[in-house]
């Protein structure tokens, strides 16, 4: 039995993870469809892949926070899970309930825990060590959320740069609070 | 006023074409096919640059699929390069600058208007604010490797709101919005 893995992105439409705009998290566009989404997404037992880079910024933003902060109830429930950050660098403690670093190379890694784990895997963000495991093969599924935005001026971050060629099995779509796509694809390296 | 209706196709990764792969990438089906022969826009002039014009009226001359129904279109090739006469039935040219242009076109004319590939013509025609709707359909292929034509290279930030999405074949997901495009740098853009 092969623990599922599941790639967990953000983007504007052109494709960019990130900005350095006045846009906000979400690039202001989140809804409650969307954010009950999230929180039914991460209603089950999962274990959570992050990169350093990834882990850092989760730190800064969720580290210190707790239940009843503002932070969004699907961020609280993320934290909550067992997590393995990927990083030759990064050393605990964290303030993070169940982070543990392992350092090596990341499919190696992943590919073990696919094979150990009994619960589903899921990264979010971490844009190189999910490239490098899409090429490997290791990525079962891209949930792929898409915002109304075009940030030509402001975007930083393109999800797919790294990315090698692969085709794509359209798994699942939705459309939440009327502008936001969710795709869901299983990608096989072209 | 007639409508500007920006129209792609892309990959998931923004690209418009890629080296090595086919038409569509392959990955056109009944569905999607059926909705390009029966697109309400059928009757928009089509605008495009000299770069695809030189592409498509080549495909046009060597009698390739799909272009026979090119053909018969109203067409507008904005260049500064190309002389008369073209030699792709029902082309026209304009040596004006294109955004000059399309703006008195949209103004005093009867006719809606579409592109057709063409992406420095429509990034200009976007940053000009002249464009009422923005549709792209995303292919399901990421070309990381091959990928050439990003669409978005050199765009301004744009807010959209979503008009219409469409999911052809069980594969092929067409997105379709309003763009604002949002001219004043971000940091000093009101929050």
């Amino acid at each position: 039995m092969t623990a599922t893995y599941t790639w967990d992105i953000f983007s504007s439409i052109d494709g960019f993870g990130s900005h350095n705009g006045d846009w906000g998290g979400y690039w202001g566009k989140q809804g409650p469809e969307l954010l009950d989404h999230r929180l039914d997404l991460y209603d089950v037992e999962q274990r959570m892949i992050f990169g350093a880079n990834t882990f850092r910024s989760m730190l800064d933003i969720l580290g210190s926070r707790t239940e009843g902060t503002d932070v969004d109830g699907w961020n609280t429930r993320m934290r909550a899970m067992p997590t393995t950050v990927i990083s030759s660098t990064l050393t605990g403690p964290f303030e993070w309930p169940d982070a543990t670093v392992v350092s090596g190379d990341g499919v190696d890694i992943v590919a073990r825990l696919k094979g150990e784990s009994e619960v589903p895997l899921r990264s979010h963000g971490s844009l190189s060590l999910n490239w490098a495991l899409m090429a490997a093969g290791l990525v079962d599924r891209v949930q792929l959320t898409l915002f109304p935005v075009i940030t030509g001026q402001t975007g930083l971050e393109p999800i797919f740069e790294g990315a090698a060629d692969f085709d794509l099995d359209l798994i699942e779509n939705r459309t939440l609070d009327g502008h936001t796509q969710e795709l869901i694809y299983r990608p096989t390296v072209h | 006023m007639p409508e500007l209706l920006v129209d792609f196709i892309t990959t998931l990764d923004g690209y418009g074409a890629a080296d090595g792969w086919p038409g569509w990438w392959g990955l056109q089906g009944p569905e999607y096919l059926a909705w390009l022969g029966n697109q309400p826009e059928a009757d928009h002039t089509v605008l495009m640059g000299a770069n695809t014009y030189r592409l498509m009226s080549g495909f046009a001359a060597k009698g390739e699929p799909g272009t026979d129904e090119l053909a018969g279109l109203s067409k507008i090739v904005f260049s500064s390069t190309l002389r008369e006469p073209l030699t792709w039935a029902n082309s026209r040219l304009v040596s004006q600058d294109a955004v000059e242009a399309v703006a008195d076109m949209k103004q005093n004319g009867a006719t809606s208007m579409r592109t057709m590939g063409s992406l420095s013509l429509c990034r200009s025609l976007l940053a000009a604010g002249l464009v009422d709707r923005f549709r792209v359909v995303v292919f399901p292929v990421v070309t990381g490797s091959s990928g050439r034509e990003r669409i978005y290279d050199s765009y301004p930030d744009i807010a959209l709101d979503m008009i219409n999405s469409h999911t052809f074949d069980g594969r092929i997901q067409l997105l379709e919005y309003i763009p604002t495009v949002l001219d004043s740098p971000p940091a000093e853009r009101p929050s």
